[in-house]
């Protein structure tokens, strides 16, 4: 347990760059503000000469990479684990929970493609009429998984809040780096079924 | 102000192009000698080889002389073979470099160069109101726009006599446009930009004269035109049947469409009336406001999709969204609002003229570059996700989506084997996972200095600058060199005489690969057809009429015996004919489909 985060030497801490107090949960409202506010600070546009222009320029690249760092949750706690001196746990060891989410997941997704493969073959009004019901159905069942991982990011940053307010343990933030990376990667990927889906 | 400090603002258009500046602080638009500050974007090549005509006078000539009329040319803009997906109306080629070329006479023209033609006459009109000679200006593209197609307008600018200071986002834009006026108000807006050829959906927030673009989404290939192109196909099933069309009729029948396109936004039914269109033939027709909306939904359609993922990548949801703002010519169409309201769960704003909207924040963005405006930052990103391909022919992504531009990233490479002397790198533009479905923006040869295996080392840093365009810098870091690269594009450079020579073979919609192709695609639309109406027929007799069921059976007849006649236009009419026939039968089933899942769910 420690109260602040010591930053390693020679290591960048976008934090600072970004102008806001390191924490696990900043949201992406409040990055997305202070991007704004420095991003037009030393923004290379407002610059009046060359020699400004490219100094600004330097300056912007670091602001623009700390936004993107600190706007994504699994690359912010991973930062975060960096600049107090852990890593992100290697290898995969799932916890019973998080297996129970990846279980559902990926039959969710299973379920997904195989009805895409069918239906990407289907052209005429007739054809794809006669898939409506596995359309439904399949949607439901994304949906389901889904609303999962919202629950489970929900609970999460929870645990980051009270992280933020309770003090940093380097085991629980390990942990919940890779849970963030995880829960991503899954939402991208129903996010991506369902938008496929449409069509 | 001196004419060099001045820059002008220009959207170049698929239909329109204008152009502006500011003028005491104000954004202005400015007109042509008749008074007009919408210039068609169409250029006419006289056969006489004289000067070409720009604009209106240009547009006319089109149902005379269509090979001789460019118009849409901004389709063309950076494309390469097999990259064009619609009929101009002209000859397009592709030349042994790829590139897409218009054929003219013996002539073979770049579609930048015919750009060109269009920003010296928006030029000369600037010159003409300003009475003072203007060198600098801010170019609008689309935002999917990707590289080669950003170079190419860049390169328009230039051989226009421009320096170009800025490659701008239409729907960022139309933004300043709209947010310059609401610089204390803190929001989140969209703008959904359906022009006459190319569709953008941008989500951005503004906040104290700051805009910052949270995601892009969009498709260069969308807009107006192919309304006009689904009721010119129409006309012509109308017409023609399955006889051939002549080149002019086709000509005409395009501008019939667009007329009754923009009447329809105000009629609930228009007259089309096409004189002697066949010989001594004349036709006439009535088209409604719902037919017309029939036509262009499958068309609408594609950007429901576009709209839902810049959504989920603004990671925004609709609720969050202040506004909706609608810029383009085509967001006139009733339909297309009523679209947008569907999609975005409100009545979209249309507080911008659908036409001006881009060029005055153009206009904008000029002023603020030049400090004749006050200053306003934006915060835009690259649409396409930035990657180089990797071992197993995968994209290694490099620069996401939507990364706020300008930007850098670094990389490291080393040889493979001891002296290795270069390693080719390839680099690619798009969202898929393996390399092979990206487009490929070029490639480039990374020099190594000779070295044991493992020990060269070569830093490679891609940056993507404030037009979103590419450049590549490496630093080899046994010589501490450094050298900016050159990226090759994907095909090799050859001289003019051989491309010439090539023109021949590679006629785009190569006439004899078409029918093959055609007949096979129809084949497999007939298979799938009969398979779909015998699974159907067990529960057809709930759902639809005897008489329908008739009409099927009779069109299910007609299929099979032009699947055996081998004779394209028969199968085409037999396989419309049935599509036709079981289109009540397909609603049933999905309304059936619908019902029995609410049921299941205890909703009804």
């Amino acid at each position: 347990m420690w109260l602040r985060v010591r930053i390693s030497p020679g290591m960048l801490d976008y934090f600072t760059i970004l102008g806001v107090s390191p924490q696990a949960s900043l949201s992406l409202d409040a990055a997305r503000a202070a991007f704004q506010e420095r991003g037009a600070a030393v923004h290379p546009d407002a610059a009046v000469d060359a020699a400004e222009r490219e100094a600004r320029a330097a300056e912007f690249q670091l602001v623009n990479e700390a936004y993107a760092v600190l706007s994504a949750r699994p690359r912010r706690l991973k930062h975060l684990l960096e600049l107090a001196g852990g890593q992100v746990a290697k290898g995969a060891v799932l916890d019973e929970s998080l297996m129970t989410v990846f279980a559902l997941v990926n039959q969710a997704l299973q379920q997904a493609d195989a009805f895409l493969a069918k239906s990407a073959t289907a052209t005429s009004a007739l054809a794809k009429a006669l898939l409506t019901t596995e359309a439904l159905t399949t949607e439901d069942v994304l949906v389901t998984a889904a609303q999962v991982l919202v629950a489970r990011q929900e609970t999460l940053e929870s645990l980051l809040a009270r992280m933020d307010a309770e003090g940093l343990d380097l085991v629980l933030l390990q942990h919940a780096a890779q849970e963030a990376a995880f829960l991503e990667k899954w939402e991208l990927q129903v996010q991506q079924r369902r938008l496929r889906l449409l069509n | 102000m001196t004419s060099d400090d001045t820059i002008v603002g220009i959207d170049l258009g698929t239909t329109n192009s204008l152009i502006g500046v500011v003028e005491a602080g104000f954004p202005i638009l400015l007109a042509d000698e008749n008074g007009s500050r919408l210039t068609p974007s169409v250029v006419y090549f006289p056969s006489d080889g004289g000067e070409p005509e720009v604009g209106a006078a240009a547009l006319r000539r089109r149902v005379t002389e269509p090979a001789r009329t460019i118009v849409s040319v901004k389709r063309l803009m950076g494309k390469r073979r097999g990259e064009l997906n619609l009929s101009v109306g002209y000859p397009v080629v592709a030349a042994a470099d790829d590139r897409l070329r218009i054929k003219l006479d013996e002539q073979l023209l770049l579609p930048e160069e015919v750009s060109a033609i269009i920003l010296r006459r928006l030029k000369a009109i600037a010159e003409y109101r300003l009475e003072r000679p203007v060198h600098r200006a801010v170019i609008t593209v689309p935002a999917y726009f990707n590289d080669a197609q950003r170079q190419a307008t860049k390169r328009a600018g230039e051989l226009a006599g421009f320096q170009v200071e800025r490659i701008l986002n239409e729907p960022t834009a139309a933004a300043l446009a709209y947010g310059l006026e609401r610089l204390q108000e803190q929001a989140k807006v969209a703008v959904f930009d359906l022009g006459g050829g190319t569709f953008d959906l941008s989500i951005l927030e503004l906040r104290e004269g700051v805009f910052q673009v949270l995601a892009t989404q969009g498709d260069t290939q969308l807009g107006g035109d192919d309304f006009d192109r689904a009721i010119a196909g129409w006309l012509q099933g109308e017409i023609f049947a399955n006889e051939p069309v002549p080149p002019l009729a086709q000509a005409r029948m395009l501008e019939a469409a667009t007329l009754a396109k923009h009447q329809l936004s105000a009629m609930d039914e228009v007259e089309i009336s096409l004189p002697f269109i066949s010989g001594t033939k004349s036709f006439t027709t009535n088209l409604t406001r719902a037919q017309f909306e029939q036509l262009i939904l499958p068309l609408l359609e594609r950007t429901r999709r576009l709209c839902l993922q810049a959504l989920a990548d603004a990671r925004c949801a609709v609720a969050n969204l202040s506004q909706v703002v609608l810029v383009g010519g085509s967001t006139r169409i009733p339909a297309v609002r009523n679209f947008v309201a569907d999609i975005f769960q409100r009545e979209p704003n249309t507080t911008q003229h659908p036409d001006e909207s881009i060029a005055l924040g153009a206009v904008i963005q000029g002023g603020m570059l030049s400090g004749a405006m006050q200053q306003l930052t934006l915060l835009d990103v690259t649409p396409l996700s930035l990657g180089i391909e990797t071992f197993g022919g995968l994209m290694n992504v490099i620069l996401p989506r939507n990364t706020t531009i300008p930007c850098k990233a670094g990389e490291m490479f080393t040889n493979a084997v001891d002296q290795q002397r270069a390693m080719l790198i390839r680099f690619l533009q798009g969202e898929r996972e393996m390399a092979r479905d990206n487009w490929e923006l070029g490639q480039l040869e990374l020099p190594f200095s000779p070295a044991p295996r493992g020990q060269a080392r070569v830093g490679v840093q891609f940056a993507i600058d404030a037009d979103g365009i590419l450049q590549v810098l490496a630093r080899d870091t046994l010589t501490q060199q450094d050298q900016v690269l050159e990226i090759r594009h994907a095909a090799v450079q050859v001289d003019d005489e051989k491309v010439e020579s090539m023109v021949a073979e590679s006629v785009e919609y190569a006439f004899e690969d078409m029918t093959e192709r055609q007949l096979t695609e129809a084949r497999l639309k007939a298979e799938e057809l009969l398979t779909a109406v015998s699974t159907a027929s067990a529960q057809a007799g709930e759902l639809i009429s005897l008489e329908q069921q008739a009409a099927i059976s009779q069109a299910t007849t007609a299929v099979q015996s032009a699947l055996n006649s081998n004779s394209l236009t028969a199968l085409k009419a037999a396989n419309a004919q049935l599509d036709q026939a079981t289109e009540t039968l397909a609603a049933a089933l999905v309304e059936a489909a619908m019902e029995a899942a609410m049921r299941r769910k205890g909703l009804i």
